[in-house]
């Protein structure tokens, strides 16, 4: 800024007098304390704008880590928790469980069928040995019926003419008893065939049960085992869950605490808003105690109202002090400075 | 969607300070950079939970925001806490009369007022 003490006509200052020298070292003065002052005022300005945006840029990045960070968690938690079960899926453990229920049914059931068919076909050869036993008997009755039969026709032909009813009834009786012995001859043969038969069926259901047995005790081992990864894998994944839950409270700690220091920023603002405050009453005071040759206007006295006013004004330095402010107000909260009503 | 919290602060960087603050802990955050837009801000979202409120700003101050709040019998509930450098105890009264819920001091722990604005609106 330029002097105006060369202009100025209210000057009193003659060149080569005490009185002028005094008049333009005081010009001067006031010119050096106007420029400093509004180069520290744009300086200050300058401060605040530059760490606003910096602290601005900060917050933005802290805000694009912590969505970065809880969408991972998020979509980590959803992964998992899928896996886990929930919201109406079934987890892989309970799949397993239910998988193994139904391999283990289908084995229970199989197994049961096999041994029902090994006893039906026991059942069936006692059954066929009887059908032997009784066919046996039949060729027994069917013999006694031909020898019958051949008796009948001696006695018809010792009666002659009167007897030929009774050759008729043995002619009937032989034809019978061919019939009876072939139709006996035929299930005889269906009876051994059944006979001969039935021990393979057997043999081959005993077969069938044995390998389902061994088939069992393998696949209940591995079920067994899938039980086990499946407990295993739930304690895996209810632990992956919890320390999730846990870093992501852990993250959200410490983007509160970034945020409380963030802060700083707006602390120094105010405290140079209050130096910005003090420079503009020297602007002001200075000039006018130099062309009002009003000393007092620089007084202690008045520096200490300046310090009064930046107690007073609101937003100025003394009360951005938080334990001062805290102390202002006997209702405040000590810890934190909040007060509930 | 979280409750919706509006923070009134004529400072961009508290402003959003707060609101990743509140943001982290589940809020939904509207914004408003002075007193005057502030009870705008009110008056279009009846849906409001909570505000939270600088006390010295341009236009109209959080001390005015409050009185012109309370005269509205339809937000004259809504949670308001006052978030500055102020500690004045007059001022603090003056709060208190016109109906804020809180006064925390500058600079905050953002734990601290997540919490708090929690309570105020039932989510603690």
């Amino acid at each position: 800024m330029e002097s105006n003490s060369s202009t100025d006509p209210n000057s009193s200052g003659v060149p080569g007098s005490d009185a002028g020298a005094d008049s333009v070292l005081k010009n001067v003065l006031a010119d050096f304390l106007r420029t400093a002052c509004e180069t520290t005022l744009q300086r200050i300005q300058n401060v605040n704008g530059m760490t606003a945006r910096e602290v601005l840029e900060a917050g933005a990045s802290l805000e694009r880590v912590m969505g970065e960070a809880r969408a991972h968690v998020d979509k980590s938690r959803t992964a998992l928790s899928k896996a886990a079960g929930g919201d109406g899926r079934d987890g892989l453990r309970e799949l397993a469980r239910r998988q193994s229920e139904a391999i283990r049914a289908y084995l229970g059931d199989s197994q049961r069928l096999i041994e029902e068919q090994e006893a039906m076909a026991k059942q069936s050869q006692a059954g066929s040995e009887k059908i032997g036993h009784l066919a046996t008997i039949i060729e027994g009755i069917a013999t006694q019926a031909k020898l019958l039969a051949l008796n009948a026709r001696i006695e018809a032909a010792r009666l002659g003419t009167r007897g030929e009813a009774l050759s008729v009834i043995a002619s009937e009786m032989v034809r019978f008893s061919k019939e009876v012995g072939a139709a006996n001859g035929a299930i005889s043969e269906i009876a051994e065939s059944i006979c001969r038969d039935l021990p393979r069926v057997a043999a081959h259901a005993s077969k069938l049960r044995e390998s389902t047995e061994r088939f069992s005790g393998r696949i209940n081992g591995e079920l067994d085992e899938i039980r086990d990864a499946g407990d295993a894998l739930e304690q895996v994944l209810s632990a992956a869950m919890s320390d999730g839950d846990e870093a992501a409270q852990r993250i959200v700690s410490h983007a509160y605490a970034a945020l409380s220091h963030l802060q700083f920023q707006d602390a120094c603002a105010q405290h140079l808003l209050s130096i910005d405050a003090v420079l503009k009453e020297i602007l002001e005071r200075v000039p006018a105690a130099v062309e009002q040759n009003r000393p007092e206007l620089l007084s202690g006295d008045a520096l200490q109202a300046v310090n009064r006013n930046l107690n007073l004004n609101a937003g100025d330095v003394s009360i951005f002090e938080t334990s001062e402010a805290s102390k202002a107000s006997d209702t405040m909260d000590e810890s934190g400075g909040l007060v509930m009503f | 969607m979280g409750k919706k919290v509006l923070v009134i602060d004529d400072s961009a960087t508290v402003r959003q300070q707060v609101r990743t603050a509140l943001a982290l802990g589940g809020f939904d955050v509207l914004e408003a950079s002075d007193g005057a837009e502030g009870v705008e801000r009110i008056k279009q979202h009846g849906d409001l939970t909570a505000v939270v409120c600088d006390v010295n700003m341009p236009r109209m101050n959080g001390l005015e925001l409050l009185e012109t709040v309370a005269k509205d019998p339809t937000r004259s509930k809504l949670p308001i806490l006052m978030l500055t450098t102020e500690g004045q105890a007059e001022m603090v009264q003056r709060a208190k009369a016109a109906g804020a819920k809180g006064w925390m001091l500058k600079p905050f722990k953002a734990e601290l007022l997540v919490m708090t604005v929690k309570k105020l609106t039932g989510s603690a």
